[in-house]
């Protein structure tokens, strides 16, 4: 191949396989036909324009443009909000009484980044569009600054969530601002800062606590302040819920919502983690805003993946995730009990309790889904057996071991299945020991007490378990491994719900507050989509009942069996929203897979009468081959399977046919 | 129906108005019909195209090789033309309005400044979600 031509085809990775393999070669056809005489290299304008391509294509459409507007809609409120906190803070919570001296009149060097912000919410009505993002680039440095500030000056900060709720609205009113602003919406930004405050001080004042609890540093304020976050949450919800009833696209309301709601989510918790060391897992802050951020996380992938075919091997890695997550918390865990506390044998338990699950981690991407039992059943066994972890970090391990058992995956084939579970679990190992350093009041050795750190590094295991829990929700709701989704939603939701719920009283606002709103929005936008759904459900079946009727009849053998084949496919391609024909064809073969099939009654031939004997998978591959008339790519991707394993599927299935004494055709 | 088209799938409809082209066809008439102020690259192409494809505008009709180059050909449906049909209705229509009003009352130019930061980073955010 020319060099041009393969430097073509490198770029053209950008495109999802799938469609490279449909469409690559005419792409390829006609970048070559575009290209100038003599060209050896594709230009930069050529490469960004494929990039960009083949992003839109594994976005499927309007996931960026969706994103792209709600971001510019969330962008004013996070400013508003970010100002409108740091003016809160600073006249109250930072105000010292007469005669006692902080940073000058202040409590911590927080008052600095806060003047910033509220000087950015002003600047926002008077500064031109192309300079508005210059004065919150300023308040986010400043933000950051006030960690080393705070440590090199030996004054106090304001706590971390604080910090990185701030930053975290900066983020967004960075990337969403910039729109050009006339009139009354110059005074929007400034104005909402001002109600922010002014709602947070009203809050304040409600619950009687103006001016009596400065000694309390930092504790109930920003709760407070998260109620009104988690107000704006709701206010950008209902604003979708009004759009989606009007029948106007709801979703970049929706990303406005989830993405104020990030940073809004670590404002609101109180720490609710008992003091001193105990034996059991009990959530703490931490765990409340790792929750509440994946629960966001969780709604954003969903938004996501409405845009797009649904993963659907998602629950295919929920368990290497979470033998992941579990191999990088022993490995940090049994690690750091040897070397890096104080007290080495008090409590650490016997290190063949952690060990086990190293190794599983380490083996999993080279086992067969058996093998992956078998060994996380060893390792489960192993911890169980030796005088091992603190019961609450055996509570969480064998929960995350149950995961692995019910969702245990497909072999590795893909470079991205091989580095997941290492990659998972050397993150998980990172956030561990960020977790514990955090814990022990930012000391790298010398740490005292085992059990409450192992407790609240366990926290991290929630991310594996939302994803647990997601992959399940979505198997149930599309009728696929009905079993395997519930039961790992009742694995995932209820080890979260048991640690959650006895504190859920003291928990924020927005964690509360996002489902109700994200529920109303979805209800609203499910009643009114109804008809449109039926009317494309009515209108498929019309077009394609004959087609998919024949190809059931071939891949069932009998006409009842067809029918309900068909039936089946059609109820759960319109449950999971995707009335398209080859997600009805998907859906038809893997459902035929399963099932038993006679031989038609009707038919007197020696080949179908063999054909019928053969077992699902080479049957189906071969029915698909030579009465369906399908080639090994198509019939790969009705089958979800490789191409090659399909080409050894229906070889060895003529081969089995001629063995026994068929004429093959 | 009824949303108004973005000008390049205008563009690519009306070259294939014309018959049956193949995708360097199209960039070709595209620039031709356009004066040379709409290039269109083949990223840009064939992601018009797919969506026409799956909106009926458009069929792929026949496979030829060329040079080792596959082509394919892509013909307007009878309701990609009527989409066309409708919307080159609605800007003459536009134009015919825009004329009369013009000859009546100057008009003022209104820039307005774009912001180009935020697609590119509801890219990348939206890329991450996709994995």
């Amino acid at each position: 191949m020319e060099p041009l031509a393969r430097r073509y085809r490198r770029l053209l990775f950008a495109y999802p396989d799938s469609y490279r393999r449909q469409r690559g070669d005419e792409l390829l056809g006609t970048l070559l036909d575009t290209a100038r005489p003599g060209q050896r290299r594709p230009t930069v304008a050529e490469a960004t324009d494929l990039m960009l391509g083949g992003l839109r294509q594994r976005l499927g459409g309007s996931l960026a443009a969706d994103l792209e507007a709600g971001l510019a809609f969330a962008a004013p409120f996070a400013l508003a909000l970010a100002a409108g906190l740091g003016g809160f803070l600073m006249l109250t919570v930072e105000r010292m009484p007469a005669g006692i001296h902080g940073v000058g009149p202040f409590r911590t060097v927080g008052p600095a980044a806060y003047a910033v912000w509220l000087a950015a919410a002003a600047l926002r009505a008077v500064l031109p569009a192309g300079l508005s993002r210059v004065p919150v680039a300023a308040a986010m440095t400043v933000t950051a600054v006030l960690i080393p500030a705070a440590v090199i000056s030996g004054y106090q900060r304001p706590p971390l969530w604080v910090i990185l709720a701030l930053l975290g609205f900066g983020a967004i009113a960075m990337a969403g601002g910039g729109e050009p602003l006339t009139g009354a919406a110059r005074l929007a930004v400034p104005v909402g800062a001002l109600v922010a405050a002014a709602l947070a001080k009203a809050l304040l004042r409600w619950q009687q606590l103006d001016g009596m609890w400065w000694d309390t540093y930092y504790q109930t304020a920003p709760r407070l302040a998260g109620m009104v976050a988690a107000a704006a949450v709701l206010g950008v919800a209902a604003a979708g819920a009004v759009a989606a009833a009007r029948s106007r696209p709801a979703r970049p309301y929706l990303w406005a919502a989830l993405l104020l709601a990030l940073p809004g989510g670590w404002l609101g918790p109180l720490n609710t983690s008992p003091a001193g060391p105990t034996p059991g897992i009990e959530f703490g802050r931490l765990a409340e805003v790792v929750l509440a951020s994946c629960l966001v996380l969780a709604a954003m992938t969903w938004l996501a993946a409405l845009h797009r075919a649904a993963h659907a091997d998602l629950l295919d890695r929920a368990g290497g995730l979470a033998i992941g997550c579990a191999g990088g918390l022993c490995a940090f865990l049994g690690l750091a009990g040897r070397l890096l506390f104080v007290d080495r044998d008090w409590q650490f338990g016997d290190w063949r309790g952690y060990v086990g699950w190293v190794l599983v981690a380490i083996a999993w991407p080279f086992l067969a889904p058996a093998a992956r039992r078998a060994t996380t059943v060893a390792a489960l066994l192993l911890m169980l057996l030796a005088i091992a972890p603190p019961p609450g970090v055996r509570g969480s391990l064998t929960v995350l071991a149950a995961v692995a058992l019910v969702a245990p995956g497909r072999p590795a084939s893909r470079i991205g299945a091989w580095l997941a579970v290492p990659l998972t679990a050397l993150g998980t190992a990172a956030a561990a020991a960020v977790i514990a350093v955090y814990d022990n009041g930012w000391e790298l050795t010398g740490w005292v007490a085992y059990q409450q750190t192992a407790a609240l590094v366990m926290t991290v295991a929630i991310a594996p378990l939302t994803v647990a829990v997601v992959a399940g929700i979505r198997a149930v709701l599309s009728g696929t491994r009905t079993v395997a989704g519930a039961l790992l939603v009742l694995a995932g939701a209820g080890w979260i719900g048991l640690l959650a719920l006895p504190n859920l009283a003291r928990w924020g606002p927005t964690l509360l507050l996002l489902p109700l709103a994200l529920g109303a929005v979805l209800v609203v936008q499910w009643v009114r989509q109804r008809p449109v759904r039926v009317a494309r459900l009515r209108a498929y079946v019309d077009a394609h009942q004959a087609d998919l009727q024949s190809l059931a009849y071939l891949l069932t053998g009998d006409r009842a069996a067809a029918t309900n084949l068909v039936l089946d496919a059609l109820a759960g391609a319109y449950r999971s929203g995707r009335v398209e024909d080859r997600e009805v064809r998907r859906r038809l073969v893997r459902l035929a897979l399963n099932r038993s099939t006679t031989c038609p009654s009707i038919v007197d031939d020696p080949l179908w009468t063999a054909m019928y004997g053969l077992d699902p998978a080479r049957r189906v591959a071969l029915v698909l081959h030579v009465h369906a008339g399908l080639e090994p790519p198509q019939i790969a991707e009705l089958m979800h399977r490789p191409e090659p394993a399909v080409r050894r599927l229906t070889d060895s299935a003529l081969a089995e046919l001629a063995r026994r004494g068929a004429p093959a055709k | 129906m009824g949303v108004p088209l973005q000008e390049p799938t205008f563009l690519i409809l009306t070259a294939l108005a014309g018959g049956p082209l193949h995708g360097y066809g199209v960039i070709q008439e595209v620039t031709r019909l356009s004066d040379g102020r709409v290039v269109l690259r083949p990223g840009t192409l064939y992601g018009a195209l797919d969506r026409l494809a799956e909106q009926g505008h458009v069929v792929a009709e026949r496979e030829e090789v060329v040079d080792g180059r596959l082509r394919r050909y892509y013909r307007l449906t009878d309701e990609g033309a009527a989409v066309l049909d409708a919307e080159a209705r609605r800007l003459a229509d536009n134009a015919a309005e825009a004329r009369r009003r013009l000859r009546s009352r100057p008009a003022t130019a209104h820039f307005i400044a774009a912001a180009p930061g935020r697609r590119l980073i509801a890219h990348f955010i939206a890329a991450a979600f996709v994995g």
